[in-house]
């Protein structure tokens, strides 16, 4: 019984001097001035991870130009419109169609030409998507009505069909390790 | 800051001086020689670079043969050099610290991986996308190179065939990892990349963009380009690849560089002269490791599709081969070798299933060769350094015996004359 109390001792007080050794590593890593240009490269890299999520983000943008009823009010389609994302091309949208367009980042400009009674108009608006969003709607004849931004743009959440696999384009040096594929 | 850059240039600039005096010198020395010991000294050369004088004798007769314009041959061999020269040249750093052709890249190689399927997860494209996998790929490729390395330093001498199981051994985790964790417990959200049952990751992960999106696929090749005829020239991956080479120069000459280098030439004797011997082997992996991940995102980045299952393991076997076609050793390899390994490798690579099947009318002949080449090329190089090895420490003995009889003849004669 007593050798098991020792024995007991003997780990706690080995387990002991593992924290104070620990603690004691931390306090010294606090005091050399080295610790801090790491510690600050760690988080600079952290913080480079974030900005890099933020800017490289890819949110899908619908361009729709659908007749559309929001909260009531009935917003007709146009004949035409002509849009385009910050820097992208601009793409036609015929009435009654929904394009689609890729674009990095949280803050887009949209650029649309478009024709009210027999003149030709320009309308350039910015806007901020939240990172979550994946796909965002876009409704053109709400914008260009005049509507507040929670009215012309929200989220679209589609179903995800599945997707069949696709064949691996490979490098012509591919191989299983042992190189038993080619063999047989 | 500018204290690092100023020695980088310095490194460099000393590299270059370093090889131009070397090559003067070599010219001076075989004009002051006798064409006898030229020959015998060409014959020496020979024997010393016979896996790069195969292949280059091999792609000479080869590309004729193959019937592939010229044109088209540079173009795929740009191509590769560019996909693979990062991957290469990070086992540069494991020979110089003595631990021999790290197999064990492929853990890096895996850290890779799942930094970029993280990333496809989270729709983060172009550019940013692949450095972010890097960020990510870092801490994976330390905790597995930290993990590797103190597995090495328990089986020192034997570092090569133990990094080797320990690609398998880790090829088995990564499995559990991307096959059952990804989907279950790390969220992932894509029904592209996750299978019909809803966790595991599917065979093949798609870079490319679908439908208009804008992917990951050659982003770092297309951001900053030019064409030559038909072959593109990826500036921003050029200046890549010149960095790590820079960094690769100005390591050598850092305190950590020359430890590793002491510690590859005689381990004991560095630890006689206080250094962490242990440390510098573990530190020496992590490099590797780290940069091995980069590699494989670029290396991935320029295919656009992952094999999610087989690209770390194969890209392993293909590097190290490629490093020792191009003249490297087990103990010696340099920046030189590993571009001219992947040059000659490739060219084969390219030209053999041609060669083949207008040889023999079967492509499956060139198939073949380039598989048995790559493993006979690393083993041939094995054998080599054994060979080498062995002469050497027999010619030591020799020498040793030699100085031990004269010393007693000595002693003879000086007892005779007292």
């Amino acid at each position: 019984m007593s050798e098991n109390v020792s024995v007991f001792a003997k780990a706690g007080s080995s387990i002991k001097a593992k924290f104070i050794s620990f603690g004691n590593g931390i306090v010294t890593f606090f005091k050399t001035p080295s610790s801090y240009v790491k510690l600050g490269s760690v988080l600079a890299i952290i913080g480079l991870a974030i900005v890099l999520f933020f800017v490289g983000k890819e949110h899908q943008f619908l361009l729709d130009n659908n007749t559309i009823e929001i909260n009531g009010k009935s917003y007709s389609s146009l004949n035409l419109v002509s849009a385009k994302i910050d820097n992208s091309d601009f793409i036609e949208i015929p009435r009654r169609t929904r394009m689609n367009n890729f674009q990095t980042g949280q803050s887009h400009k949209i650029t649309l030409n478009y024709i009210e009674n027999g003149q030709e108009k320009e309308l350039v608006t910015k806007f901020k998507v939240p990172a979550s969003e994946k796909n965002t709607l876009i409704s053109l004849p709400a914008l260009i009505a005049g509507a507040d931004q929670s009215e012309w743009m929200s989220e679209f959440l589609s179903v995800q069909a599945p997707v069949p696999d696709e064949p691996a384009v490979e490098d012509d040096m591919a191989m299983d390790m042992d190189g038993m594929d080619m063999a047989f | 800051m500018s204290n690092i850059f100023k020695n980088a240039v310095t490194s460099v600039k000393d590299g270059f001086k370093g090889f131009g005096d070397r090559q003067s010198k070599k010219f001076h020395d075989f004009v002051n020689r006798g064409p006898k010991e030229n020959l015998k000294n060409l014959g020496e050369f020979a024997l010393n670079n016979i896996v790069p004088i195969i292949f280059i004798v091999f792609c000479a007769f080869a590309i004729p043969i193959s019937g592939q314009p010229f044109s088209s041959v540079v173009r795929d061999v740009v191509t590769r050099l560019m996909r693979n020269s990062f991957l290469v040249l990070s086992l540069l750093i494991p020979i110089m610290a003595g631990m021999g052709l790290n197999f064990g890249m492929t853990l890096g190689a895996m850290a890779g991986q799942i930094g970029l399927i993280l990333v496809s997860d989270w729709q983060v494209v172009g550019i940013p996308g692949l450095m972010l996998a890097a960020i990510i790929s870092i801490p994976i490729s330390i905790v597995l190179g930290w993990f590797c390395g103190t597995m090495l330093n328990k089986a020192k001498g034997r570092e090569m065939v133990t990094s080797y199981m320990i690609s398998f051994f880790m090829n088995g985790v990564y499995q559990l990892v991307v096959l059952y964790m990804m989907g279950s417990i790390i969220p992932i959200a894509s029904n592209s990349l996750l299978l019909p049952r809803g966790y595991g990751i599917r065979n093949t992960v798609n870079f490319a963009g679908t439908k208009g999106s804008l992917g990951m696929r050659k982003s770092l090749d297309n951001f900053w380009s030019f064409n030559i005829g038909t072959i593109q020239i990826p500036i921003l991956t050029i200046l890549i690849i010149a960095l790590l080479c820079i960094f690769i120069l100005w390591f050598k000459k850092t305190k950590l560089g020359q430890d590793m280098r002491a510690v590859g030439q005689d381990m004991e004797v560095a630890r006689e002269a206080g250094i962490k011997v242990e440390r510098t082997r573990v530190l020496a992996i992590i490099i590797s490791t780290v940069l091995a991940g980069f590699g494989m995102i670029i290396y991935l980045s320029n295919m656009g599709t992952l094999n999610t299952y087989n690209s770390h393991s194969q890209i392993g076997m293909f590097s190290i081969a490629a490093l020792l076609v191009g003249g490297a050793s087990v103990s010696k390899a340099n920046i030189r070798n590993a571009f001219l390994g992947i040059i000659l490798f490739h060219t084969m690579f390219i030209v053999s299933p041609y060669a083949g099947k207008n040889l023999i009318g079967e492509a499956q002949l060139g198939e073949y060769f380039r598989v048995f080449v790559s493993y006979g090329v690393i083993t041939l190089s094995l054998v080599l350094y054994e060979v080498k090895a062995r002469r050497a420490k027999g010619h030591q003995a020799k020498e040793l015996k030699e100085a031990q009889e004269k010393m007693l003849k000595n002693k003879e004669t000086a007892e005779v004359i007292a």
